[in-house]
């Protein structure tokens, strides 16, 4: 009887280990993927009224306006004067943004691999001012551990990543 | 009389730019207190910060100093190699604390060109912002998936003397990201716990935070205590703001929503 229960617990370890072995290949499990550059011109920076939110990332107070980072995308700008009712007053195209911060009616944000400066003393009318070459590294991991979806350096350059369900991812951290 | 009204202008316009030079690292970009039309605030998650005339940058493996003298024209100044994992960036008076995916590091900017590290605090691996007043630095630590191992907390670190930071307590959380020191209370801390959504800890014991308001269903990650008790809340699902003046129970004024 003794035998019988110790088999029975040997068993069912394995079948535990052999489940968590499976799991990677065979199950769906949160992860991450890579936000290409989609080949359009990545060093061009626009300026519309406003777009949709998809992916925030980062959230930045200036006086009386909130910014929102839109991960890979750009900086949606926010009259924030009443909290109860933001009102987007215009939107920074910029690709492969991450982050960005202000001083001086000066937004300095990241794109890609350099920084550009954008005048935002009218917020309603951003106004480009100017490109630093070359000076961020470009990053091909996720931030976070666990399981990514590799990069397939075929289809861009990676700006970002996002959080999604991966079945038999074949990279991790 | 129109001359006159001129020369005040450039005089005082004189004034507040010979000021501003005096004291480069005095506008802490995490502090609401002063320069706010002129300087903003980000969240803990941030990787770009700036203090004075300088503006620094993290990436994953660097440092880096731009020098704002002339707006339109940053120059990048310097470059810290950090090693890999880094993560983010967070001024406190003449200190940068940066969080990295094994501890937080702490770097002396009273000489903003060429910050110096003070000291670290390591902990295992993990994704850890940090944020910081005078007297404690408090950093969140997220594991990954279960099979690396999961560790999931707050780590609360006396920094009263900077050259020493020294672990206080360890609290347990599920999935933190982003963190934030209450506007208007030093004992108050907001947390966002990640899928567990928000919650606010009371930090006066600091031995032992002791959790006093938990909101649940949003998929949180980072926060900006504003002024005027705005609480600012990043989530997956869009940006939420809340009247917060009892931080005990918090009231949606509003959400940007995800489309």
């Amino acid at each position: 009887m003794k035998n019988l229960k110790r088999t029975t617990a040997v068993v069912c370890s394995m079948l535990l280990l052999v489940a968590c072995g499976k799991e990677k290949k065979q199950e769906s499990v949160e992860g991450y993927k890579p936000i290409y550059a989609d080949g359009a011109d990545l060093k061009q920076v626009s300026v519309a009224a406003e777009e949709a939110l998809e992916n925030p990332g980062r959230v930045y107070v200036y006086g009386e306006y909130l910014l929102i980072n839109d991960q890979a995308k750009g900086i949606h700008i926010y009259d924030n004067t009443n909290p109860s009712s933001p009102v987007e007053v215009s939107f920074i195209a910029i690709p492969g943004n991450l982050d960005f911060s202000v001083s001086n009616g000066m937004l300095y944000a990241d794109n890609i691999t350099d920084m550009v400066v954008v005048d935002i003393t009218n917020p309603a009318s951003p106004d480009y001012v100017n490109r630093i070459e070359d000076v961020f590294p470009l990053q091909q991991f996720p931030d976070e551990f666990g399981a990514f979806e590799c990069v397939d350096p075929s289809k861009g350059i990676v700006v970002g990543w996002e959080k999604t369900t991966l079945s038999n991812p074949e990279c991790f951290k | 009389m129109k001359n006159l009204r001129n020369y005040t202008i450039v005089l005082v316009t004189l004034v507040f730019f010979a000021s501003c030079e005096k004291e480069p690292a005095q506008g802490n970009a995490n502090t609401n207190s002063m320069n706010q039309a002129t300087l903003g605030e980000g969240g803990s998650m941030a990787q770009f910060t700036i203090l004075g005339n300088y503006l620094y940058t993290v990436d994953y493996k660097s440092l880096k100093v731009f020098h704002l003298a002339d707006p339109a024209n940053p120059e990048l100044l310097e470059t810290v190699n950090l090693g890999v994992g880094i993560e983010t960036i967070f001024p406190q008076n003449d200190h940068l604390f940066i969080g990295t995916q094994n501890g937080v590091r702490i770097y002396d900017v009273t000489n903003p060109r060429q910050p110096e590290q003070v000291s670290r605090f390591d902990h295992v691996t993990s994704c850890d912002p940090v944020v910081a007043n005078d007297e404690y630095a408090l950093a969140t630590l997220r594991g990954g998936t279960p099979c690396n191992g999961n560790v999931n907390q707050l780590d609360l670190i006396d920094i009263s003397d900077i050259t020493n930071p020294t672990l206080i307590s360890s609290t347990e959380l599920l999935n933190p990201y982003g963190l934030g020191l209450a506007e208007n209370s030093t004992d108050l801390v907001y947390i966002c716990d990640g899928y567990a959504g928000v919650k606010a800890f009371d930090i006066s014991n600091p031995e032992m935070p002791e959790q006093v308001m938990h909101l649940e269903g949003l998929d949180a990650i980072d926060v900006i205590p504003d002024t005027d008790n705005n609480l600012i809340v990043l989530t997956r699902q869009g940006v939420y703001q809340y009247d917060a003046t009892n931080p005990l129970e918090l009231t949606q004024k509003s959400v940007i929503s995800v489309e």
